[in-house]
């Protein structure tokens, strides 16, 4: 009985501890980065998604974030690119060569990238 | 009763205070993607992209969205409730059989992190745990009907929630063969119920995921022993420890009590096992999910005192 007193209490404090730690441990946050490609949707901006379905999980979001996504004319016209990049997705290769890397920002896993054309 | 009601309003009141505030995760959002979709049939095709997907919880979720809108908070409403009702399963369970302090174990269900981060997901995980643990009630009491329903939704809800009546079946073979025919046909129309949507989603659901083969046995006993109850390695041996020496003293009071709430504990391991084999799924700590009743109710039996005097069983048709 004594060996329980102790066990028990001390399994229910363990997980109260581990419970308040799910709110205070890094987590992916797919709204932030929706309202981080809403700021930057504009003209002469188009959106890329990676993997391309991702987009799909923004749209939770937004739905006109889908009205901005890059095709093959807006990726020869745009003067900027904005990458949304799912934690889960490879690397991209799918920026043209005549844009540059203007800054990243990881927004709790999903990563937003803005390129510029040269 | 009055006990149980504070207990269960305060763990409300923390649910629903707290469930906004955790962004959605990838998880979540698909499930909300196949939830919103515009029409029934869409959902019901979306489904079974999602390898092991059952439509029931769905199909709740997209309720929860008609009737307030869509939203964080809606998304988990379905899983706060039905971790509400799982929780006052757990004391009707502890009260038949016949628990001294049927609370501490709701108690340790309620906070335990892995039943306590599927509260407040917007998955069907929490939903599903709730019909299993109303199932094994329906079961103690051998009402058939409500056992059937309740497999049924279970089945639709997670499929692996029926390993907790193969637990169930298995202890009666050993105990009390001859009272196996009717929850058998129960479980067995439960079964048939859902091998449409078996039928149905099988081949999507082999397409769905990349095949990922056997989990080694070695890191498939580290990973329960790191994630069994959400608390790390020491979580699940402080868990593991109190239900060793709970089900001690529950077998020196009833020895079919303490078999049966072991058979729930330890069945549905092999079978989780297998079924990742079948389907070529990955293992997932989650899929144990449905041990952590019985456990609960377990550890919450080593807070008796050391009994070696048999009691007499709950009235009952299972006697227990």
């Amino acid at each position: 009985m004594l060996k329980t007193t102790i066990l028990f209490p001390l399994l229910l404090a363990l997980s109260l501890y581990e419970d308040a730690r799910l709110f205070t441990r890094p987590r992916e946050n797919w709204r932030a980065a929706a309202l981080a490609l809403k700021r930057l949707a504009a003209p002469g901006t188009c959106l890329l998604f990676l993997p391309a379905d991702s987009l799909n999980l923004y749209l939770v979001f937004d739905k006109t974030l889908a009205t901005h996504v890059c095709d093959a004319a807006s990726l020869r016209h745009a003067s900027r690119i904005v990458l949304a990049a799912s934690p889960y997705a490879a690397p991209s290769k799918a920026i043209p060569p005549s844009f540059q890397e203007l800054r990243s920002t990881g927004l709790r896993a999903p990563t937003v990238t803005i390129y510029r054309r040269k | 009763m009055r006990a149980l009601s504070l207990t269960l309003a305060v763990y409300a009141v923390c649910l629903l205070l707290l469930l906004p505030h955790l962004p959605l995760w990838l998880d979540e959002l698909l499930n909300i993607i196949g939830s919103t979709k515009p029409t029934l049939a869409g959902l019901i095709s979306y489904v079974p992209q999602n390898s092991g997907a059952a439509p029931l919880g769905y199909l709740v979720q997209r309720l929860s969205f008609q009737l307030i809108s869509v939203s964080e908070f809606s998304a988990r409403l379905p899983s706060v409730i039905s971790s509400l009702t799982a929780a006052a399963g757990i004391f009707a369970l502890a009260q038949r059989l016949q628990m001294r302090r049927p609370l501490a174990a709701v108690v340790l269900f309620c906070l335990l992190p892995m039943q306590w981060r599927y509260a407040i997901e917007g998955r069907p995980y929490a939903m599903a745990l709730a019909l299993s643990i109303w199932a094994t009630l329906f079961f103690l009491q051998q009402r058939m009907l409500p056992y059937a329903l309740a497999l049924t939704a279970g089945l639709y809800t997670n499929p692996y929630s029926f390993f907790i009546p193969a637990a169930h079946l298995l202890w009666l073979l050993w105990n009390a063969p001859r009272r196996l025919a009717r929850p058998l046909w129960a479980a067995s129309t439960a079964a048939l119920l859902f091998l449409p949507w078996y039928l149905y989603a099988r081949h999507a659901w082999a397409t769905s995921v990349p095949s990922h083969g056997q989990t080694a046995p070695l890191k498939a006993a580290e990973l329960i022993a790191r994630e069994l109850v959400g608390a790390g390695y020491i979580g699940t041996g402080l868990a593991l420890l109190l239900a060793g020496i709970g089900w001690r003293r529950c077998h020196a009071e009833n020895p079919a009590r303490a078999a049966f709430l072991a058979a729930c504990v330890l069945v549905p391991f092999p079978l989780v096992l297998a079924g990742d084999a079948f389907f070529h799924y990955f293992l997932a700590a989650r899929q144990f999910l449905f041990v952590l009743p019985p456990l609960c109710l377990l550890a919450a039996f080593g807070l008796h005192a050391q009994n070696n005097n048999p009691v007499p069983p709950a009235p009952g048709p299972l006697a227990l």
